[in-house]
């Protein structure tokens, strides 16, 4: 890629934003590195998003100089205070007691005791490094409590997102692992039904299972029933005669798409056909209002 | 305010009156900068206390981590925008924050913020405030969700349903836009 090519890609402009990952980041820096005309471009960039960082600029209230000032003389005592100095050792001058002389562990520990007193400014120093390193320790410890603890409720929020979804992915699976039993069920008769003149491109297919008698409706394509109408599924048995197959459920009212199973079981049929019916169906079909029809 | 510091001090200067703990750089750093740092934090949290509070935790760190500044990696200016960005941001993302204003989400934040330029601005800065407000609205949207609100380049191409060279593309148009704008206001 040319340095043309390069500085017109857009790269940069994310470089600038921060908007990239970190490898990307780093190739980024080698070719500015390599092509001044990049770094050039890079600066300007820069320039033009400082302009409207500024253009938000907002004026600060009274006082808050003092108040940062502050801040950095407490942020600065915890950072530069002086370091633990490691315990004195006690040690018992031996040379400057005279020969025949005993001493005694108390005249000892209170001569030594008057050296430390010397410097008290050390213990206090100490105690008070101590105090505020805990302190601030105790106050880094709260926060990432209660980072840990608003993690925890996002993770349980998603937890819940995720098993709601499985949920919803399993009733899915198994509808569809229902569909697909229908369709590989060698006791299964698949009958197409097709459109009649009146409605030539409907579509309808029916699933007779020959070993239960149960019937299934996978309505592919048919025109939504005027009000009060309600299609109507006939089995017609090797005497010609129509046999009611069951009303199909309004397509408003049904709660999941694919096969629709009928109410009635059907014992025998050559053929299926659907006819569009008063509400609640008729005891005979209407043969001029048939949609669909199909021989098994 | 009438800026205490007039003199101007080099970059560098500054950086090693930092590394110093000298506090005029404090003050220096203080009276350039302070309106540009809070102004990028109100803009990310939409609270003058709390974008206050988010500039002094800003110059605090700018404070103590001086000797972490890299000169050859960019402006010191740019560095602090960053160090203010990245507290504002986390700001809007802690918990604290979120309960605080249950009805002001990152989301619509973006959306409200175009709206309340008149209060607290700077006049000083009203011509650039002009030029930005030429840019068109799905450029700013953008450039404030990378930008203001920390969102990486896939975030963005997610959030705003476009794809990742998209995002690219529109980036440069956009900051080729301000640069556009501002060249020609400089003449």
């Amino acid at each position: 890629m040319n340095v043309d090519q390069y500085i017109s890609s857009g790269v940069l402009e994310l470089y600038a934003l921060h908007a990239l990952p970190p490898d990307e980041m780093r190739k980024v820096e080698d070719m500015v590195a390599q092509h001044p005309r990049i770094k050039d471009e890079l600066e300007a960039i820069k320039e033009g998003l400082v302009k409207y960082a500024e253009s938000y600029a907002r004026e600060p209230g009274e006082g808050l100089y003092d108040k940062i000032i502050t801040r950095i003389h407490e942020s600065s005592k915890v950072d530069e205070s002086t370091p633990l100095k490691a315990p004195q050792v006690i040690q018992i001058n031996t040379e400057k007691i005279p020969f025949g002389h005993t001493v005694s562990l108390e005249e000892v520990i209170e001569k030594e005791t008057v050296k430390m007193n010397r410097g008290p400014w050390y213990a206090v120093a100490a105690a008070v490094v101590l105090l505020i390193v805990s302190a601030v320790f105790n106050y880094y410890q709260y926060n990432q409590n209660n980072d840990i603890q608003s993690q925890l409720v996002a993770m349980q929020k998603e937890k819940q997102a995720v098993a709601d979804n499985n949920t919803l992915l399993k009733t899915r699976f198994d509808q569809a692992a229902n569909e697909l039993k229908l369709f590989t069920d060698p006791h299964n008769k698949m009958v197409m039904m097709k459109g009649m003149p009146m409605s030539p491109a409907s579509e309808v297919m029916v699933m007779w299972d020959t070993k239960n008698k149960d019937v299934y409706v996978d309505v592919h394509r048919l025109p939504a029933p005027p009000d009060g109408m309600q299609y109507q599924l006939w089995a017609i048995d090797k005497n010609g005669n129509p046999v009611d197959a069951g009303l199909l459920t309004p397509f408003k009212e049904r709660k999941t798409t694919g096969p629709e199973q009928m109410q009635k079981k059907i014992m025998d049929a050559v053929a299926f056909a659907i006819t569009l019916e008063q509400k609640g169906g008729a005891v005979n079909p209407t043969v001029d209002r048939m949609y669909v029809k199909g021989g098994v | 305010m009438q800026a205490v510091t007039d003199t101007i001090i080099s970059e560098e200067e500054i950086v090693k009156m930092l590394r110093s703990k000298d506090e005029k750089a404090v003050r220096y750093l203080y009276d350039h900068y302070s309106k540009a740092l809070l102004g990028l934090a109100f803009r990310i949290v939409q609270n003058q206390e709390m974008a206050e509070e988010i500039l002094q935790e800003t110059f605090v760190k700018i404070w103590l981590n001086a000797g972490a500044y890299d000169e050859t990696k960019g402006k010191l200016y740019t560095w602090m925008l960053n160090i203010a960005r990245n507290l504002a941001i986390d700001k809007v993302r802690s918990s604290d924050f979120k309960k605080a204003s249950k009805t002001q989400t990152i989301e619509n934040s973006v959306h409200s913020i175009n709206k309340d330029h008149s209060i607290g601005v700077n006049p000083e800065v009203m011509d650039v405030k002009e030029i930005v407000n030429k840019l068109r609205p799905e450029q700013k949207e953008l450039i404030d969700l990378i930008y203001f609100y920390g969102y990486t380049q896939a975030e963005a191409a997610e959030k705003l349903k476009m794809p990742l060279g998209t995002v690219k593309t529109r980036v440069r148009s956009a900051i080729g836009d301000l640069r556009k704008y501002f060249r020609s206001t400089e003449q």
